[in-house]
């Protein structure tokens, strides 16, 4: 039962990081430039104007009494009310969380078995013609930043030869599978930056284990290379590429900022951004910490399959 | 990346970015800031080989200028991250016990930050200012590093020449700084060309999300921002430094590969 | 005695008889041109910047300012020569040398939730605009009001603390919408107006969904059965949207974009001047520009016609640092500021101020600013002035930079009313004077009698000499006036390109 013990601890040191999570984020966008009273009334606003509406809004509250009460209404399950558009934060959140999960869960469900065929693929053939394609793509493909690949798939795509929208936009209360042609680019886009590194890392994987005492000995024994590849290389190099892929949960979530930025995709990223810039607190904050989840969670299932994979932790 | 060719690739690449460093400025052309109106938005040609932008500047000459800014910053920004990082994990893989788990939560706070949030929200807060988004990248490649060079830490913390090194009664800080540190070296070496890398792309994403950009510095990033609502009409102005950033990008990582390879590193953590 | 414009008493009550039929009259002729109106249809119109508030009175960005003037009604409307026409309100009539206004109401406008709209509704909306504790940007948006009254059901006073000429024109601002009495604590959830369009939906930071609304007074309008109001951030993204149909129409784009656009197939490009200008303020109570020498010295800097050439690529006007725009009707003729490189160095001199170094503060939010600020470093370089230019997000701008730094670019709106474009930004005591400074001696006096006067000649008399001031001596150089740009796609009719910001779609409906 050490496992489960482990993977408790775990759980519990998330709670730890969520909390110093939103201390940090809670500190930055206060001291940000400018507030969400600035951001309301722009340069049209009197000084006394801006006065009135940081008091209505309470901004003029100490600190930490603003914290103490926003954390003591989150933990009774109260995200609060953005203070730039007047309106509960929960719905809007969930509903943007929904939609980027969309998004991420396609990019993962494509990019992951790509990127462990084509790492597969290039480490068996190290050195060789295979390898050499698709090492050099993958090199390009993650040099080149986000927003770059994304604007030039929308001009080739979109503009040049129109056969792809440009930009997802959603329908009222529809989900982003009602026209899945909008997420072709978005997903392009960052199935492309995950897919250039995870297949490296596969890669890089599948060459240590082909190197390995134990598949010399399957070689020597005489099986075919595909049982080799498939029975004993393969499951030994999984657990280093688990916890890759839990640790690119943040990546993809990371990526996902600049994607819905550019796609006008109505995702967490999108929102993050826009609060950021009105300064409103309670939603930047909203959604840092339920991307922080996102992420802790990632990694702990990432952690929890190697601790189960790995027969040292597990006995 | 077990390419033959990758040697020479990354000394000629180092060659090139040292030139374009160095005499980039004195090498161009052209200003790559004052005005030329006249000359505004010419398609490359023998004058103005990558073109000229909306204010005739020529596109060549600011890109070779841009090396210098471009390039010093992601420097400078991995040379922070690593040091915070190498000292922080040299610390907490050494100390162990709370110490360990008070950095390691912290580490992994801001990692749950989303890489380019967090460094928009530094940069934001400490105002635009090459400085600054420096210090902003520098904060997200912190927990990056420490995760790393903890984890190398960790397990030399146990080996006997420490044993060794405490018995003798070394000061912790000569502990950390000349038993642990040198047997980390490659690990920071790799870890920060790749960290370089992610410099340059990720400056160029503030630099699109119209964060810590100082203009008319001819910064690579920037450039590509201005020039993509031209995308259509006169798309020399993205493709040139676009290929700046990628070339740049390609040629650091593959030094870094050859770094990696020389000191037979295993698969080195390379999450971003 | 009570003209509110250059029209003329006459033309007004003749409009006011012919009631909402005659609003319509200046885009009737583009309609016909595709044949009769065809009712029903979805206009989805994309904005760079999200709708960030359903509260009509707070609005700040131009997509918010759209919904607000779909959802609601003003008391008055302007007509293409931007005079006023009856809307929410048929007949006005100043008292006391209009010092205080009569409004007679339409009877018979609903609201969006079914009640009707009586003069209780107009002084709550006066009254909420005008509540210092709400701190709105409304404020102010029905002139200098001191009391609202409501004469029987459908007819109001206004009680103003000056005479005021042109009330009617001002009541047709964008701030100045008619909100429901019983539904103003719901203005941020469920608005209610008496627009021709209802609220459906809201995503806040993504979109906007209105229908029709049945019961809007204006009979047969309007066209479309709903509206879909989008948010597209990036130029390259905005362009694909409308090629690909995903979109209508794209409004306020960038030259750039336009220029893109023009080229293209089945789409309609639309530029037209506007009042919109971006300038570059010179703080008049911070140093060095507390010098007025060193403030008219940095008038000769900026070669303003190959600005406008790059910056805009020639899609606006050279401005001539007056805050009205060139084809007004008030403007006489000035002399024209221009890159004198020379004379802005002896004023230097002569003003006493040392080698100047200055942060030149400006958002690439609102382009072309940064380009402005380049062309300002470039030729002061040129006399030994140096310029830094700053490029901060505009939350960071308002906070620290407007009202505060000596040096900066702004974004200042058209108006159609003397009162907004120069009594409001220039006497020392108004709200938008950012520099609370009497810029030129005499100035003050002069604008207060601008808009006090009734008299056309006389106004127009007070302006001349007011305008000379400013072009010499105020706190901003106006580099040029901005067109307004947009762009359609071939199905959508009655499109008029506006003059301030908001498109009348009212008169807009879909081909087949």
């Amino acid at each position: 039962m050490k496992a489960l013990q482990l993977i408790l601890r775990r759980c519990g040191l998330l709670l730890v990081v969520l909390f110093i999570v939103s201390v940090l984020t809670f500190g930055i966008v206060n001291v940000l430039p400018g507030d969400v009273a600035n951001a309301i009334l722009g340069d049209l606003g009197t000084p006394q104007q801006v006065e009135a509406l940081r008091r209505s809004m309470g901004l003029d509250l100490p600190l930490l009494q603003r914290y103490e009460s926003w954390i003591v209404a989150l933990l009774h399950g109260d995200f609060g009310q953005s203070l730039q558009f007047g309106l509960p934060i929960a719905p809007m959140l969930f509903g943007r969380l929904a939609n980027s999960a969309v998004l991420g869960a396609i990019t993962l469900l494509i990019a992951v078995p790509v990127s462990v065929l084509l790492g597969v693929i290039a480490g068996v053939h190290e050195g060789r013609l295979a390898d050499r394609v698709i090492s050099g793509f993958a090199v390009v493909a993650f040099s080149l930043p986000e927003y770059v690949i994304g604007l030039l798939l929308i001009l080739v795509f979109s503009i040049w030869f129109p056969l792809l929208p440009g930009s997802s936009l959603m329908d009222p209360g529809a989900n982003p599978l009602a026209r899945p042609a909008t997420l072709v680019l978005p997903v392009a886009v960052l199935a492309l930056g995950m897919l250039a590194y995870l297949s490296q890392i596969t890669r890089a994987g599948m060459i240590t284990a082909m190197q390995s005492a134990y598949v010399r000995t399957a070689v020597l024994k005489g099986l075919p290379g595909w049982v080799v590849v498939l029975k004993h290389a393969l499951p030994n190099m999984l657990l280093p590429t688990i916890s890759e892929i839990g640790m690119n949960f943040g990546y993809v979530l990371g990526g996902i900022v600049i994607v819905e930025t550019l796609f006008s995709y109505a995702g967490i990223g999108q929102m993050m951004v826009n609060a950021v810039d009105h300064r409103d607190i309670p939603v930047v904050e909203a959604a840092v910490l339920v991307v922080a989840v996102a992420y802790g969670v990632g990694n702990l299932l990432a952690d929890a399959a190697s601790i189960l994979l790995n027969p040292r932790l597990r006995s | 990346m077990r390419i033959q060719w990758d040697n020479a690739a990354a000394g000629g690449f180092l060659i090139l970015v040292l030139v374009a460093i160095l005499l980039g400025p004195s090498l161009a052309p052209f200003s790559p800031v004052e005005f030329d109106p006249v000359h505004a938005l010419l398609p490359p040609n023998f004058t103005y080989l990558f073109g000229t932008d909306e204010f005739g500047r020529d596109v060549f000459s600011r890109v070779l200028c841009g090396a210098r800014p471009t390039l010093l910053l992601a420097l400078a920004s991995a040379i922070t991250g690593v040091v915070l990082g190498t000292t922080t994990g040299l610390v907490a893989g050494y100390a162990g016990g709370v110490v360990d788990e008070a950095l390691m939560r912290i580490m992994d706070a801001l990692m749950s930050f989303p890489a380019l949030i967090l460094a928009m929200l530094v940069v934001v807060m400490l105002g635009a200012d090459p400085v600054n988004v420096v210090f902003a990248l520098g904060i997200v490649f912190w927990p990056r590093s420490a995760r790393l060079v903890r984890s190398v830490v960790v397990d030399l913390a146990r080996r006997e020449f420490i044993e060794a090194a405490r018995s003798r009664g070394e000061a912790w800080p000569y502990i950390l700084a000349r038993e642990l540190l040198p047997n980390v070296r490659m690990f920071i070496v790799v870890d920060f060309s790749l960290r370089t890398t992610y410099a340059i792309l990720l400056s160029a994403s503030l630099a699109y999300l119209g964060i810590g950009v100082a203009p008319p510095t001819p910064a690579w990033g920037l450039m590509v921002r201005d020039g993509q609502q031209f995308l259509e009409i006169a798309p020399w102005l993205v493709i040139f430094p676009c290929l700046a950033v990628a070339l740049t990008a390609i040629g650091t990582m593959l030094v870094g590969e050859r770094l990696r390879r020389s000191a037979a590193l295993p698969g080195t953590e390379r999450s971003r | 005695m009570h003209d509110t414009g250059p029209n003329g008493v006459s033309r007004r009550h003749l409009l006011a008889a012919a009631g909402g039929a005659a609003l319509l009259g200046a885009t009737a002729g583009r309609a016909t041109a595709a044949g009769p109106p065809r009712h029903g249809g979805t206009f989805r119109m994309a904005y760079s910047a999200a709708p960030d508030t359903l509260d009509p009175q707070a609005t700040l960005n131009i997509s918010t300012q759209q919904a607000s003037s779909m959802l609601f009604d003003n008391l008055t409307a302007l007509d293409e020569h931007n005079q006023a026409l009856p809307s929410l309100a048929v007949k006005w009539t100043p008292e006391k040398h209009a010092q205080e206004w009569v409004l007679d109401l339409r009877e018979g406008v609903k609201f969006h939730h079914g009640t009707p709209f009586t003069a209780e509704d107009v002084v709550a909306t006066v009254e909420r605009a005008y509540d210092k504790t709400m701190a709105l940007n409304a404020t102010g948006a029905f002139g200098p009001v001191e009391a609202v009254r409501a004469e029987g059901t459908h007819r109001v006073r206004l009680v103003l603390s000056q005479p005021f000429g042109e009330l009617p024109i001002t009541l047709a601002n964008r701030w100045a919408r008619i909100v429901a009495k019983d539904r103003i604590d719901t203005l941020k959830t469920a608005p209610s107006g008496t627009g021709p369009f209802q609220l459906t939906d809201f995503q806040p930071g993504a979109s906007m969904t209105l229908k029709r609304f049945p019961g809007y007074w204006m009979k047969d309008r309007p066209y479309l059965d709903s509206i879909r109001l989008l948010v597209i951030r990036e130029a390259v993204a905005q362009q694909a949207a409308l090629r690909s149909g995903d979109v209508d129409f794209v409004s306020s784009i960038s030259a750039e974009t336009y220029l893109a656009l023009r080229a293209a197939r089945g789409i309609h490009t639309h530029s037209t001047g506007t009042g919109v200008y971006q300038p570059i303020m010179l703080q008049a109570n911070l140093a060095p520009f507390d010098k007025p020498k060193v403030r008219e010295a940095f008038r000769y800097l900026i070669d303003r016609k190959a600005l406008l050439a790059s910056a805009l690529f020639g899609q606006g006007k050279i401005g001539n640092d007056v805050t009205l725009p060139p084809g007004n009707i008030y403007l006489s003729p000035l002399s024209a500021n221009e890159q004198d490189l020379p004379r802005a160095k002896r004023l230097l001199a002569e003003a006493g101020v040392g080698p100047l170094t200055l942060d030149f503060w400006c958002s690439g939010e609102r382009p072309p600013q940064p380009k402005a600020a380049l062309a300002m470093k470039d030729a002061a370089a040129k006399i030994g002035v140096t310029i830094n230019v700053r490029d901060i997000p505009y939350t960071e701008y308002v906070a620290n930079v407007a009202r505060r730094k000596p040096l900066y670019a702004a974004n200042w709106s058209g108006s159609p009313t003397l009162y907004e474009s120069l009594y409001l930004v220039f006497h020392s005591k108004a709200r938008l004077n950012y520099s609370a400074t009497e810029t030129s001696p005499g100035l003050d006096r002069l604008l207060e009698n601008i808009i006090a006067e009734v008299d056309l000649a006389k106004r127009k008399q007070f302006v001349t000499e007011a305008l000379a001031k400013i072009h010499e001596h105020s706190d901003r150089v106006i580099p040029y006036f901005m067109n307004y740009m947009g762009a359609t796609s071939d199905k959508v009719q009655g499109f008029v390109p506006p003059q301030f910001d908001m498109v009348d779609v009212r008169s807009i409906w879909l081909s087949a």
